[in-house]
């Protein structure tokens, strides 16, 4: 019992200085993530298993098969994937290089659910003892225990805060600023470039939604009763917004109010349910959720109104 | 080992409403959308629909007495333990009673021999088509492949004549399947992809290029890119993606054992292993056709004739982020499902995976184009969606 607390006091020394070194990694940035994935004492105390795997966007369907098309959709450059053996121990991390911040914050955002952050990570991550999701500039990256061994979790922690630095500086996908974090509703919060990530949202039917000239996003809000879906597409020109709005009013059942962002209330074929259609300098705003439209317009100026 | 397990055999309850819908935590949110009328109707049926390919070429091939759905069609039996697993492993001796169970039940014979005798015997060549994409965290759980290898073995297959395979070679390694692990059984990835260095013969061709059969194709009017990149993955750009020779020509027998995942608001499980898995030139294949092909391809006499039972393991499945294994999303059902009919068994596994997503408030939309997959399934033959004429028999052990 002794010689084995001496040996955690050890390791705990060890991880803390561990964490100190951190600094020293900012320099290989971006990149060069495979360079410093092969180095051989990247990560003290474990050894390599295996060469750095640099997998492309073609080749991407071959290690996570139709998960792929979420990551294609939304702009996908090269996976990293290493493995980490310390006797029979086994650490997989997972570096998916994304297109930009949106789009590494739009998977991340997908795949947390409702995790946890673990807070002895030292950025934007969801933990458990079997996987750690991180999330860094246009980088998302995956910590993989595959038996979840408790006792890796420091270990896990470790890893994680050695590759954080090396992914970039934090960068926050400007179209976050356009939801308020106040009233939201937890685990809902989404970015969206196309139809797959809108689907985990909310639907709406294919080609009425134009995602190569707009992105969106997406939560909920609890509001007196209801909940109210709030969807937010930012167009890249005023002629593609325009184009967008009249393709959502062209079957509106009221119109354009003077003065207001307010521009129409439309339903969808088949539903009972009502969305409003808000315009606002270049962002078009859907709300619906079962409410009327003076609920709708009151939600609007109260949350949303600039 | 004392196990009690009690078959239930409800009568199966039909799935929930077909209305349209999505639920939240908070308040159901009301209908959004159903059916096909849209605003502007650009839907994936009406784009797959579109596109040509060479399903007509096979779909009246006559068929023979091991064709899909096979002997029991619309049975789906499913065998619960709610103790399997002990320090996270499911404990041998309690899946053994599990597949035993189930066999039994499925096949309504008298004892494990003669149940797994209705599916191969000794003049047999049996693949057991796994899936090892979710990796470490969601892959076949090992205990399970042993039991279907002991069963097939009773019923006389030979040990030399039984094939754990997959698509690739490297995610058999990646799943934990190896010599090691199963020693004395042929491991085969039909496909080999060198990430570091050349896929190409000194002829130019992929270095699988033989693994694959040149006389049997699916033939699909979409292309992916014609880059080296997708070469090194899919083997061949262009319109055709063909089928490998295990399963043309060195396989009599398929045991299919897909695991229990989701794939956004749909499920990827028996149909999508075995569809997925018999090709290549599969990228080009997910985006506009996902739903159809898996039927065409399954109507292939090679798969159709061949793949005489599923064994799907639910011991652990997710309810999201698949088919990734996103540990987030992982629970455990601690279910072995049996079927002979594909189509039966992904429509059960449908409502489970659904009901899971409801249970735990994951936003989950209901819409037809989702289990489209199941009805061109059913009209191309292969099984049995509809859920009036599904069985479902529960065992429960404990």
């Amino acid at each position: 019992m002794r010689k084995k607390e001496g040996c955690i006091k050890s390791s705990a020394v060890k991880l803390l200085l561990l964490l100190f070194l951190l600094p020293c990694t900012a320099s290989f940035a971006g990149e060069d993530i495979p360079g410093k994935l092969s180095e051989e004492d990247f990560f003290p105390g474990w050894r390599k298993e295996g060469k750095t795997k640099i997998v492309s966007a073609e080749e991407l369907y071959g290690v996570i098969n139709g998960g792929a098309e979420l990551f294609l959709e939304f702009g996908f450059n090269r996976l990293v994937l290493q493995r980490y053996l310390k006797k029979d121990h086994e650490l997989e991390l997972a570096v998916y290089e994304m297109k930009d911040a949106f789009a590494a914050s739009g998977i991340f955002l997908i795949k947390r659910g409702r995790g946890q952050p673990a807070p002895g990570i030292r950025g934007e991550n969801i933990f458990s003892r079997y996987q750690a999701l991180l999330r860094q500039g246009k980088y998302f990256a995956i910590i993989t225990n595959p038996p979840g061994r408790k006792a890796l979790e420091e270990e896990m922690m470790a890893l994680a805060n050695l590759v954080l630095p090396i992914l970039g500086t934090p960068e926050k996908p400007a179209m976050l600023d356009l939801l308020p974090s106040e009233g939201m509703e937890p685990g809902s919060l989404r970015l969206i470039q196309g139809k797959l990530a809108l689907e985990t949202a909310v639907f709406f039917p294919d080609g009425i939604i134009d995602f190569k000239a707009c992105e969106g996003v997406y939560a909920d809000y609890p509001f007196n009763g209801k909940t109210v879906a709030v969807l937010r597409l930012h167009c890249s020109t005023p002629d593609a917004r325009d184009e967008q709005c009249t393709v959502l009013c062209a079957e509106a059942t009221s119109g354009e109010e003077a003065s207001s962002p307010f521009l129409c209330a439309f339903t969808l074929t088949g539903t009972k349910a009502s969305y409003y259609l808000f315009r606002e300098g270049k962002v078009v705003t859907i709300l619906t959720g079962g409410i009327e439209k003076a609920r709708a317009v009151e939600f609007y100026k109260e949350r949303l109104l600039k | 080992m004392k196990m009690k397990c009690d078959d239930h055999n409800p009568s199966y309850m039909a799935p929930c409403s077909r209305r349209a819908f999505i639920q939240t935590g908070a308040a159901a949110l009301p209908v959004l959308f159903y059916g096909p009328t849209l605003l502007h109707p650009v839907e994936d049926a009406q784009k797959a629909g579109l596109i040509s390919t060479n399903y007509d070429a096979v779909k009246d091939i006559p068929r023979t007495a091991t064709s899909m759905p096979g002997s029991y069609p619309g049975v789906v039996v499913e065998v619960t333990d709610k103790k399997v697993f002990k320090k996270d492993v499911p404990d041998k001796k309690r899946v053994r009673i599990m597949v035993e169970q189930g066999m039994i039940k499925l096949t309504g014979k008298r004892n494990v021999r003669d149940a797994w005798k209705v599916f191969a015997g000794p003049e047999d060549v049996v693949g057991i088509k796994i899936n090892p994409a979710g990796g470490k965290i969601l892959s076949n759980q090992p205990v399970l492949i042993r039991e279907i290898i002991r069963g097939l073995e009773k019923a006389g297959v030979q040990k030399k004549n039984i094939i754990i395979w997959d698509r690739f070679e490297m995610m058999l390694e990646e799943a934990g399947l190896s010599q090691e692990t199963f020693p004395g059984y042929r491991l085969v990835g039909i496909q080999q992809w060198n990430t570091e260095g050349t896929n190409r013969t000194e002829e130019g061709k992929h270095i699988s290029h033989a693994m694959f059969d040149p006389e049997v194709y699916y033939e699909a009017d979409v292309e992916g890119p014609s880059n080296e990149e997708y070469f090194n993955q899919h083997m061949v750009s262009g319109t055709r993606s063909y089928f490998a020779r295990l399963v043309t020509r060195d396989l009599t027998k398929i045991i299919n054992v897909p695991v229990m995942k989701n794939a956004g608001n749909s499920v990827t499980m028996a149909l999508k292993n075995l569809a997925y898995g018999v090709i290549n030139n599969t990228g080009r294949l997910h985006k506009d056709l996902w739903a159809r092909m898996m039927g065409e391809v399954c109507s292939f006499p090679c798969v159709r004739d061949k793949a005489v039972l599923n064994i799907m393991d639910g011991l652990a499945a997710c309810y999201d982020g698949g088919p990734m294994g996103v540990a987030e999303f992982v629970y455990r059902p601690q279910t072995i499902y049996f079927a002979s009919d594909p189509v039966a068994l992904d429509a059960v596994g449908y409502d489970r995976i659904i009901a899971k997503r409801q249970e735990m408030k994951v936003k989950t939309i209901l819409d037809d184009r989702y289990k489209s997959f199941l009805v061109s399934s059913e009209k191309a033959g292969l099984g049995v969606y509809d859920a009036k004429k599904r069985r479902l028999h529960q065992i429960v052990c404990s």
